[in-house]
């Protein structure tokens, strides 16, 4: 692969380019246990997320970069998929608007937030929450952290 | 407008289509195997494509990337493809019996040859079909398939695992 630097199987390069590419999230994560060379592409290696982002977004009906929010300022509370700003405005919400309980999504959420967030906006698949400070979500990865405050 | 089937002096031709339809072309295997093709079948392939119109119809096309049972593969592919009055579902139907009967090694083989005579259905439905197969495989099927080292201590392994232990969850078993 040409930005790790290390061969990462004695197969073409084009076609587990393009196998990598297409393998779910899940996948890629188990398979970052394979061998330090396909730990540090799939986990660290910064324009590998990007074009797998780019190639899930572009070839993947389901489109990956959507949203599940399930919201009580919704009518009737139903869960609904916001995927940009757009989607916001379609709704008649602002982003404050938008109380999210992550306890009732279908998303695998960290245990300590389970409880209610402001989405301040999402991009690339990434979702930023607010609760008395910012947390930036992976929900693929399954990771939050906890930005540091202007206090810190 | 001229009449088809005239050329600009007013003589009659075979018209085009015809022509690529009728005439065929040898293609060469890297082990030496020759297989006749028809020019139309040919010619969803890019790189032969470029290779005819760089003129080298009139001989025989060497391919020395490619092996006899690769190519015998990708020409039957090439061929239904090229089809008269085969509709996308008799293909899309073909493409699936095609495909299904092959061992990962084979499929690997297969990508290769249509990434490099840039076929590009063919290529990314044999990459989606390696990833349909591989996507709920152990961590060992991958290594073992891709003949890859790990360079793993059993240690480290374990930590990996266990910073991220759902994307252990529904693996397949290795007998499937």
């Amino acid at each position: 692969m040409g930005n790790s630097g290390e061969l990462l199987a004695p197969w073409p390069e084009d076609i587990i380019r393009e196998i990598l590419h297409r393998l779910p999230v899940k996948s890629l994560v188990r398979f970052s246990s394979i061998n330090n060379s396909w730990r540090k592409l799939l986990l660290s290696n910064q324009s590998f997320v990007y074009s797998h982002l780019k190639h899930a977004t572009n070839n993947n009906v389901n489109r990956l970069t959507c949203v599940l929010i399930y919201s009580d300022c919704y009518p009737d509370n139903l869960p609904t998929f916001l995927q940009s700003e757009d989607d916001l405005a379609h709704h008649n919400l602002g982003r404050r608007d938008i109380l999210v309980k992550l306890k009732n999504t279908a998303l695998h959420t960290p245990l300590h937030l389970r409880q209610d967030f402001l989405v301040v906006g999402c991009c690339n698949g990434i979702i930023c929450l607010y609760r008395k400070g910012l947390f930036p979500w992976n929900p693929a990865l399954r990771e939050c952290r906890a930005l540091p405050t202007w206090a810190d | 407008m001229a009449p088809k089937n005239k050329n600009p002096n007013g003589e009659n031709v075979v018209p085009e289509v015809q022509q690529k339809k009728t005439q065929a072309l040898i293609l060469k295997s890297s082990d030496g195997e020759e297989f006749s093709i028809s020019k139309s079948a040919a010619g969803l392939s890019v790189a032969i494509k470029n290779m005819m119109e760089d003129d080298c119809a009139g001989g025989v096309i060497p391919l020395p990337l490619v092996d006899g049972g690769t190519l015998a593969r990708v020409i039957t592919y090439l061929n239904k493809h090229a089809e008269d009055g085969a509709s996308d579902e008799d293909k899309r139907k073909f493409d699936e019996e095609f495909l299904s009967g092959m061992e990962v090694d084979v499929l690997c083989d297969v990508a290769l040859a249509g990434n490099y005579l840039d076929i590009r259905g063919l290529f990314h439905d044999v990459c989606q079909r390696i990833v349909n197969g591989m996507k709920n495989k152990s961590v060992e099927w991958v290594r073992k398939t891709f003949r890859i080292e790990s360079d793993f201590t059993a240690e480290e392994e374990e930590q990996i695992k266990k910073e991220y232990a759902w994307a252990w969850e529904g693996v397949d078993s290795d007998a499937d």
